[in-house]
């Protein structure tokens, strides 16, 4: 069987009385653009956090390519990359002193960390801009820079959280082409996204987490027939979940079904003041 | 469903805006005795604010017995003795201790509909929150109480003088910072200034002669000009004023308080120069937007953000991090006055023995200049060494993220502050050896030594300090950023326990009466706080890992 690229048993996370994340039990196989989804507040940055060690788990077990987070950390650390929700950039350093920099902390030697690094500039759109020290670019161009450092060493798995937050089409559609080339020689990415229709086109599969608990997990077509099923066993519920014959449920649908949201909230139309 | 509403048009007035700014700086303060490190901060600032006040109460003390006798004996002028010395003190501790003095920063209240009155009040206001206005104030109400009780007739002008030269000192504190923190933005500025910091301490050198040859002249005959040139001066107008009131002379008086009124007007108005351009969002940094970059400096900067060639060879995160800290503190405004204050200060020292014939007490201290610089220059640094984590902020999660240790990530910036203690005490060895000639050799051997042992003792307590109490600091601001008061305590202690092991040296080397075996006790001394470091380095992995949710919380605050 093949090392999961991504695994982990029991993942837990308190806060206090507060469970974020409780008894979690993801499987990403090696190779697999795979979408990690939940509501505001359901512990997806939580378990993201804990994958890329960032915070401790109260309780579980954590194995990036086959090895124990808390045992290996560093080997693990060596072999993925990260784009975490507050980017952790270093304001005060150019483009370029900050990718030669991440470059040498992953271990690559000066000649090759210049080398990627000005790939990277050039490939993200940013080589007019490397001479800008990090805390004068926009948001966007920060976003590209943070997922220029976490792919310099060439890893084989790579966290992203929300990489598309605040970056223009352009340079969205660059980003995605990136990723997909990594997927197609081997790589794993694992990404939290609130923007769905993005996590449908690039994701093969997709886990759904929900007050902190695992809530669906599997392929597109796994979770779209799982919500078909449970709606055909409504049929005769009178909210009208139902699905019609002939309907292809997209993600957003199958999302909102999983964790019981509604399209639009009726207290929106109590806000009259607003217009 | 309600009815609609009118939407509250009105413009907010700047009144409630301060109140409720107000109310939220005491809410949060309030607040952050919630956890236990809060509460320890707020003990910390108790307690410094205590010594402050006790420093300020006796300043108050002794400006009022002053005011009393100069004013009460018809030496009204001489009060502007007092005043000269206070507003040195208001406007250079600051600068000095900007490396470890916090204020709260105001700019994060222009996301609100903050007029432009009550945004220069505000800023002022935070500004204001700081020890040198507690001593200021403090001796300015011994001044005035002082001044009172020798002439209750000008009780209400010597009250309004103070509140004047109160002003005027918030202000002027407010301008330097605003105006210095925009010419250090900029790195042509900062070679400027770096060039003219040099001219200055070989200048210093050549005025020696000079001094020496005008010390044949009589003290009335080089004090009588200054003195009457100073009596214009902020310092001097509330003194003159006074004198003029004490002797009638209405349009003296009138005169000296209209210029007093001038010299505040005129400071607002620098200060107001700096604070719009602040209050309509201009970013202070290297980079000018849009502006058209020419050939010959692109390929300078190309040069510069390449790798330098004086770090090539050497790869791994250990170099990597050195380097980029010493970039890092390349473009920090905040660091270059406390890096030039040792030599100031040795600049001062020297002045101060000018005049001492052999045998004075300053001219005997003279020769201790270099010792006394390089150990003024670790404590400059000891900001950054007992919270480097700080500078990072919200970068420093990336340490956490990268395959290196956190032993690795600490002897990196300690190799760093190390490289700039280095060049810091041979700019200072250097000055001192121009300003007093080479101090002797068993004192600059000592003075090596003992610099390695305090630097090592202080990056052992430094690293766990920095893992245990981080606080966030802003580089580009002046005087806006700083370790937490409990850090500032410890490190505080950690000087005296140092000193006080230099001083065992010292003191068995003078028993013994060889002085010249104090490098040799250093040495050994040295050598201890080397294992210590090892060990201390050892243990930062295990308190990293320990302490990073904390600590990556605060230093990713917004």
């Amino acid at each position: 069987m093949e090392t999961p690229a991504v695994a982990t048993s029991g993942l837990t996370r308190r806060f206090g009385q507060l469970a974020a994340v409780q008894d979690v039990d993801l499987q990403v196989a090696p190779g697999q653009f795979f979408g990690f989804l939940g509501p505001n507040g359901a512990g997806k940055s939580t378990t993201i956090k804990m994958l890329t060690g960032l915070l401790a788990p109260s309780a579980g077990s954590i194995r990036i390519l086959g090895l124990d987070l808390m045992t290996h950390g560093v080997e693990v650390k060596r072999q993925i990359g990260v784009v975490p929700e507050g980017m952790a950039l270093f304001g005060r350093l150019t483009g370029t002193e900050y990718l030669n920099f991440v470059g040498q902390m992953y271990g690559l030697d000066r000649p090759t960390a210049a080398r990627r690094t000005g790939e990277l500039l050039e490939f993200m759109q940013l080589a007019d801009q490397r001479k800008k020290l990090i805390t004068d670019y926009s948001h966007g161009m920060q976003k590209k820079l943070a997922l220029a450092a976490a792919v310099i060493h060439g890893p084989r798995v790579l966290f992203l959280d929300e990489p598309f937050e605040g970056v223009d089409a352009v340079a969205s559609v660059t980003l995605k082409a990136m990723l997909q080339s990594m997927i197609a020689r081997g790589a794993t990415i694992f990404l939290t996204s609130h923007v769905l229709e993005i996590v449908e086109r690039l994701c093969s599969h997709v886990a759904i987490i929900d007050h902190g608990r695992l809530v669906a997990q599997g392929s597109l077509d796994e979770l779209r027939q799982g919500v078909e099923a449970r709606a055909a066993a409504a049929a005769g519920d009178a909210s009208g979940t139902a699905v019609t014959a002939g309907e292809r449920l997209t993600l957003e649908q199958i999302f909102l079904r999983i964790v019981g949201g509604t399209a639009a909230s009726p207290a929106a139309a109590e806000l009259s003041w607003l217009s | 469903m309600a009815e609609l509403e009118p939407p509250p048009l009105t413009a907010p007035r700047w009144g409630t805006q301060l109140a409720a700014i107000a109310r939220v700086r005491w809410q949060l303060t309030v607040n952050s005795v919630r956890t236990t490190r809060g509460a320890l901060e707020m003990v910390a600032r108790i307690w410094v604010g205590f010594w402050f006040a006790v420093m300020g109460l006796a300043g108050a003390f002794g400006f009022g017995v002053g005011g009393w006798y100069f004013l009460g004996h018809g030496r009204g002028e001489w009060i502007a003795a007092m005043l000269w010395p206070l507003l040195l003190f208001w406007q250079v501790f600051p600068l000095a201790t900007s490396a470890f003095a916090e204020h709260a920063d105001s700019s994060q209240f222009l996301r609100y509909p903050l007029g432009y009155r009550a945004y220069v009040v505000v800023r002022v206001a935070f500004g204001a929150l700081d020890a040198a206005t507690l001593v200021g104030i403090l001796c300015l109400l011994g001044l005035t109480a002082g001044c009172a009780i020798a002439a209750p007739r000008l009780a209400p002008l010597i009250l309004l003088l103070a509140i004047a030269f109160l002003v005027f000192n918030l202000l002027l504190a407010q301008m330097i910072f605003a105006w210095l923190e925009h010419w250090l933005a900029r790195r042509r500025t900062r070679e400027i200034l770096s060039v003219l910091f040099l001219l200055l301490v070989f200048g210093v050198n050549f005025l020696r002669p000079l001094t020496r040859g005008a010390a044949h002249l009589t003290v009335p005959a080089q004090w009588a000009g200054l003195v009457a040139a100073q009596r214009w001066l902020p310092p001097g107008l509330p003194a003159h004023a006074l004198a003029a009131a004490a002797a009638g002379q209405a349009w003296t008086l009138a005169a000296a308080v209209v210029l007093l009124a001038a010299w505040v007007g005129g400071v607002l108005a620098l200060l107001s120069r700096r604070l719009r351009a602040d209050y309509h969002g201009e970013t202070l940094s290297e980079g000018v937007p849009g502006a058209p970059r020419r050939e010959k400096k692109q390929s300078r900067a190309a040069a510069a953000a390449a790798p330098a060639r004086v770090w090539s060879g050497l790869s791994g995160p250990v170099p990597a991090i050195a380097q980029k800290e010493l970039r890092y503190l390349a473009r920090s405004p905040m660091m270059y006055f406390p890096l030039v204050m040792p030599v100031l200060l040795l600049v001062f020292f020297r002045f101060g023995s000018l005049n001492g014939a052999p045998g004075h007490h300053a001219a005997n201290l003279a020769g201790f200049g270099f010792p006394v610089g390089a150990a003024y220059a670790l404590l400059v640094l000891t900001n950054l060494i007992f919270n480097c984590l700080g500078t990072d902020a919200v970068g420093a999660q990336f340490y956490y993220m990268a395959p290196v240790r956190f032993r690795q990530v600490f002897l990196g910036k300690n190799l760093a502050y190390g490289l700039l203690l280095a060049g810091e005490v041979v700019v200072i060895y250097l000055a001192a050896c121009l300003l007093d000639g080479p101090p002797a050799v068993w004192l600059t051997a000592a003075t090596l030594v003992g610099m390695v042992f305090a630097a090592l003792c202080n990056f052992s307590c430094g690293n766990l300090l920095s893992l245990s109490m981080p606080k966030k600091i802003d580089l580009s601001r002046l005087g806006r950023q700083g370790s937490r008061g409990v850090s500032s305590l410890v490190a505080l202690a950690i000087q005296g326990g140092v000193a006080a092991l230099a001083g065992i040296a010292v003191l068995i080397a003078y028993l013994l009466g060889r002085l010249w075996l104090l490098p040799l006790f250093l040495a050994v001394e040295a050598v201890l706080a080397l294992v210590a470091y090892r060990v201390t380095l050892g243990l930062t992995d295990r308190l990293a890992l320990s302490s990073r949710e904390a600590l990556i919380e605060e230093l990713s605050k917004g």
